[in-house]
């Protein structure tokens, strides 16, 4: 059978998997399985030859999630998840959503959007959008929770909010375009700056009208706030401005690097909350189990996604539908519109990596021949495959959110508020488009 | 189908880095070679930067039929090829002596056949990465007291060799080098020319001191066994020539993309320039002499394997000799070309 | 009997995986203060902490598994007859076996052979290949029996409905 045939019903096979309740890392890895093995029994223009197939399938499906779980840089978003149940187990988090609460009181959506803003906070630290919504979302959900905040705006903020992880750099998925567009990260960083600072104003004005228009889901505080109040409440969150201090400051004298930051972070938060007494062993043993739970969970996820990307790669999908557009005919305002479409429908299902590896070995060429900015593009690509990250049905960042909630909220709640802000992504990926200055204009500094 | 559709053979090619670069390109002439030369019979179907086989993957991979043919490195696959990793051993920084050498080695030596056999891959052809340089942010190295105290990012013999002269050495993946040296949290790295254009480090860092220290050459293409075999006379004949001809086409481009290279930084990309610094000749041969000790770990390795380690040892040492006679007589092909 | 034998393996199998991720921890943060303090990082850190991963992300699958855990979408499923529900449920549990079961034989084939060949990764410490593809293969393990557990628990389950 012709793998292009093969990878079509592929996705078919997925969307129903999906819809028959197989867990999402079983119905990914069953398809990626079977797929590869069909495409090396039947190979074009010969019969059916399941002994052709057995061995690199099996192959494939070994070797590579081996690989891929014992890849030290993925070890980051493990370490990132234990500091946010570390912090949450020692009540850094209360203290500083306590805070956040009385400060913004009178902010419409006040501590939704100061949890959207850390998750801007975050980004500086991190390079990678699942640690950042990973440890962010155990860090704002459960207090947004408590103050009795609707669960899809709770969960749909994070979920969306962890995008700006790989946008705001640090970023390994700028790094890696970088590498394959030959281009300078220094820029491709700084050209991000503007469109994730743009990103984040919008999450927080989608948070804004939707409480305007639904002030049921984030009450107010009705008591009566007193200045000593604001005041002790924001005394109290001194050991997390500690912690975020000594980890982003770490990160920038150049004590430590990006990928080890996680570990360091969770160290400090271990040694604060010892030292402070707010930690004992059984709260670390709480944190570690959570911690532990939710990585597997999630990493499996990741496994059967990772095979999903080889199975793609031997259908040569990507560089089908590439080559349909390229030589589509039609305007190259029509062939950008097309590719950005690419973007999204493989972010429906692939992961942000998987992505770049599959199609930007072709779509730079084509933008080049345009003469567009590789930087510029590179923006576009980064923020389509954030999108990817929280639209259904392979949304990794709200899996990661859903491995934090568990029973609390279905995972179609979770899309459900994401929806809201997607709306508001459609005119910040049109900006971004359309006005490549928002990218392009810092870069002249350097 | 019809009957030229049916002879026409794609071989699923699985690369692990960009479609960009000095490589990428060796592999853009060979597929078209390889078109031409076989009356449109055969050709190759490359998947780029690891969306197939990652460089970690790739030897199992390889030898498993997930793909025809792929770049392989084999010290990510252990036990699997010990003998090539026999070529990282010698301290010397020619790209055409040490990648005919290893060609050679790997197309002759009967404990390097031997061990293709069992890891049912066919040795194609060779890469490089050159010879092996210090690159350092703040401060230009010239000297073991210039190093003592930093930290550098190094792998395999330079280990050993670097925290001798004082420094510590970390271990990261090379995606990784431009946010550590960017942020300070190493101070340098051992590298290659071309990597450091593209990665992009010129951004990060200001000096190469140029030891001009080994290279990579456990570092090439391997087609699968079962593939080769199933290929006709014709068509074996035709790769194993493009295989000694890829060698040779990469050691030219090589050679001259790390002249080329060494201008750019010189002069400057985007303004960032970099500083070019020779070592002294005591701290050079110091590093080279603890780095060639090294080889008692492959040793080790290969006596395990139940190989003949001296006698492997010294077959690849005297075609290095052989190689470097060649050069030293009639000088690099290319130039004799151009004569 | 054997169902508390099998909760207290995947309690343990928990466990372990909790004090890898501690040990990442520990390595991390003793490899940069190391760097920091005496110039000495930890050797071959990086590839420790790689292979550690192996303990937190596969030991603990079936102990999720067990507290159902594992991500779906529900929201068609949810709305079917039960008996069918009943079905679906083990359907996804047998393609999950089926998935994870594949990997970990596959991975377990390799073991007596890196064993006797005593094959380790390059670098200082010489770290050996096998055993952290056994204890891959031991988190399979438990998996699978978890999986058969709950499905004999699905099929009991739809009987009883069935009954009453
Ligand atoms: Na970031
Ligand atoms: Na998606």
């Amino acid at each position: 059978m012709d793998p292009l045939t093969v990878g079509i019903y592929g996705l078919i096979a997925t969307l129903v998997l999906l819809a028959l309740r197989v867990p999402i890392a079983a119905a990914l890895g069953s398809v990626a399985s079977v797929g590869i093995f069909i495409i090396f029994a039947w190979r074009p223009g010969a019969e059916f030859q399941p002994e052709w197939a057995w061995q690199p399938t099996f192959s494939l499906i070994a070797n590579n999630p081996y690989a891929f779980i014992t890849t030290y840089t993925l070890s980051t978003i493990p370490l990132f998840i234990f500091m946010g149940h570390l912090a949450y187990e020692a009540g850094f988090t209360t203290d500083i959503y306590r805070a956040a609460r009385l400060w913004l009181a009178r902010l419409k959506g006040g501590v939704a959007i100061a949890s959207v803003v850390g998750c801007g906070g975050f980004s500086a630290i991190t390079g990678s959008s699942v640690a950042c919504a990973a440890a962010m979302g155990r860090i704002a959900i459960p207090e947004m929770l408590r103050f009795g905040y609707s669960k899809s705006l709770a969960s749909g903020s994070v979920a969306i909010g962890g995008t700006l992880g790989s946008l705001i750099p640090p970023s390994v998925l700028f790094i890696l375009y970088g590498i394959f567009a030959e281009q300078s990260i220094a820029k491709l960083f700084i050209a991000a700056v503007i469109p994730g600072l743009l990103s984040l104003a919008a999450y927080v004005l989608v948070i804004y009208i939707w409480v305007s228009r639904r002030p049921q889901d984030a009450p107010v505080p009705d008591e009566e706030i007193s200045r000593a109040d604001k005041m002790r409440a924001l005394r109290d969150c001194w050991a997390i401005i500690v912690l975020f201090v000594a980890v982003v400051g770490g990160i920038y004298i150049g004590i430590f690097t990006p990928t080890e930051a996680a570990g360091i972070g969770a160290a400090t938060t271990l040694a604060l909350g010892l030292i402070l007494g707010r930690l004992n062993l059984s709260k670390i043993y709480a944190a570690l189990k959570e911690s532990v739970f939710q990585s597997s969970m999630v990493f499996v996820i990741a496994i059967g996604g990772k095979l999903f990307v080889n199975f793609i790669a031997l259908t040569g999908l990507a560089s089908e539908i590439t080559m349909w557009i390229e030589t589509s005919g039609v305007s190259v305002f029509m062939v950008m519109g097309l590719i950005v479409l690419m973007y999204i429908f493989l972010g429906m299902f692939l992961d942000p990596i998987g992505i770049i590896l599959l199609t930007l070995p072709l779509t730079i060429p084509i933008v080049e021949t345009f003469g567009f900015s590789l930087i510029w593009f590179g923006v576009v690509v980064i923020k389509l495959l954030e999108i990817g990250l929280v639209t259904p049905p392979i949304g990794l960042n709200v899996f990661v959110i859903k491995s934090i909630v568990g029973d609390k909220i279905p995972l179609e709640s979770i899309f459900g508020g994401v929806a809201w802000f997607l709306l508001v992504e459609v005119f910040v990926l049109a900006a971004i488009l359309f006005i490549p200055a928002l990218s392009l204009y810092l870069t002249t500094f350097l | 189908p019809t009957s030229a559709e049916a002879q026409m053979r794609e071989l699923r090619f699985a690369e692990f880095g960009p479609n960009r670069g000095t490589r990428a390109a060796a592999l853009e002439w060979l597929d078209q070679e390889m078109r031409d030369r076989s009356g449109g019979t055969l050709g190759l179907d490359i998947t780029w930067g690891g969306a197939l086989l990652g460089a970690k993957t790739a030897a199992q991979g390889l030898s498993d039929g997930v793909a025809d043919m792929a770049s392989i490195v084999p010290v990510y696959a252990p036990g699997q090829l010990v003998a090539y990793e026999v070529t990282d051993t010698i301290q010397f920084g020619d790209e055409w002596v040490g990648m005919m050498a290893t060609y050679e080695f790997m197309t002759t030596n009967e404990a390097a056949l031997e061990e293709q056999k069992k890891a049912n891959i066919k040795y194609f052809g060779n890469y490089t990465t050159g010879p092996t340089q210090l690159l350092t942010r703040e401060a230009p190295v010239t000297t073991a007291a210039d190093l003592d105290g930093l930290t550098i990012r190094a792998t395999g013999a330079f280990v050993p060799a670097l925290e001798a002269k004082g420094a510590s050495t970390v271990s990261m993946s090379q995606p990784k080098v431009y946010e550590a040296i960017s942020n300070g949290s190493a101070d340098g790295s051992t590298t290659y020319y071309y990597v450091v254009k593209a990665y992009k480090h010129y951004e990060v860092a200001n000096y190469i001191t140029e030891l001009n220290m080994g290279q990579v050459l456990a570092f090439g293409i391997g087609m699968n066994m079962n593939t080769y075999m199933s290929l006709t006379p014709d068509q074996q004949a035709l790769v194993d020539e493009l295989g000694r001809e890829f060698t040779a086409y990469v050691a030219e481009k090589m050679y001259n993309s790390r002249t080329d290279v060494k201008a750019e930084l010189q002069e400057g990309i985007d303004g960032h320039k970099i500083e070019i610094v020779q070592p002294t000749d005591e701290f050079r041969a110091s590093l080279v002499e603890i780095a060639n000790a090294d080889v008692a770990r492959w040793k080790e390795k290969a006596a395990e394997k139940g190989m003949d380690a001296d006698a492997v040892y010294g077959a690849f040492a005297a075609l290095v000799d052989k190689y470097t006679a060649e050069r030293d007589a009639n000088g690099y092909p290319w130039e004799a070309e151009s004569n | 009997m054997l169902l508390r034998l099998l909760d207290l393996i995947e309690n343990i199998a928990l466990w372990v995986g909790c004090a890898a991720l501690l040990i990442m921890g520990a390595l991390v943060t003793g490899s940069v203060l190391g760097r920091g303090l005496f110039n000495k990082p930890i050797p071959d850190d990086l590839l420790m902490i790689g292979l550690l991963m192996v303990c937190v992300i596969i030991l603990p699958l079936a102990y999720v598994e067990r507290s159902n855990g594992h991500i779906a979408v529900t929201v068609i499923a949810d709305r079917l007859p039960k008996p069918v529900q009943t079905a679906l449920t083990i359907l996804g549990r047998l393609i999950f076996a089926a998935f994870i079961g594949t990997m970990g034989v596959v991975i377990a084939r390799k073991v007596p052979k890196e064993f006797e060949q005593g094959l380790y990764y390059d670098g200082r410490l010489e770290v050996p290949t096998w055993p952290m593809k056994v204890v891959f293969a031991f988190g399979v393990a438990v998996f699978l029996l978890r999986i058969v557990t709950n499905i004999i628990q699905d099929l009991r389950g739809s009987d009883d409905d069935a009954v009453t």
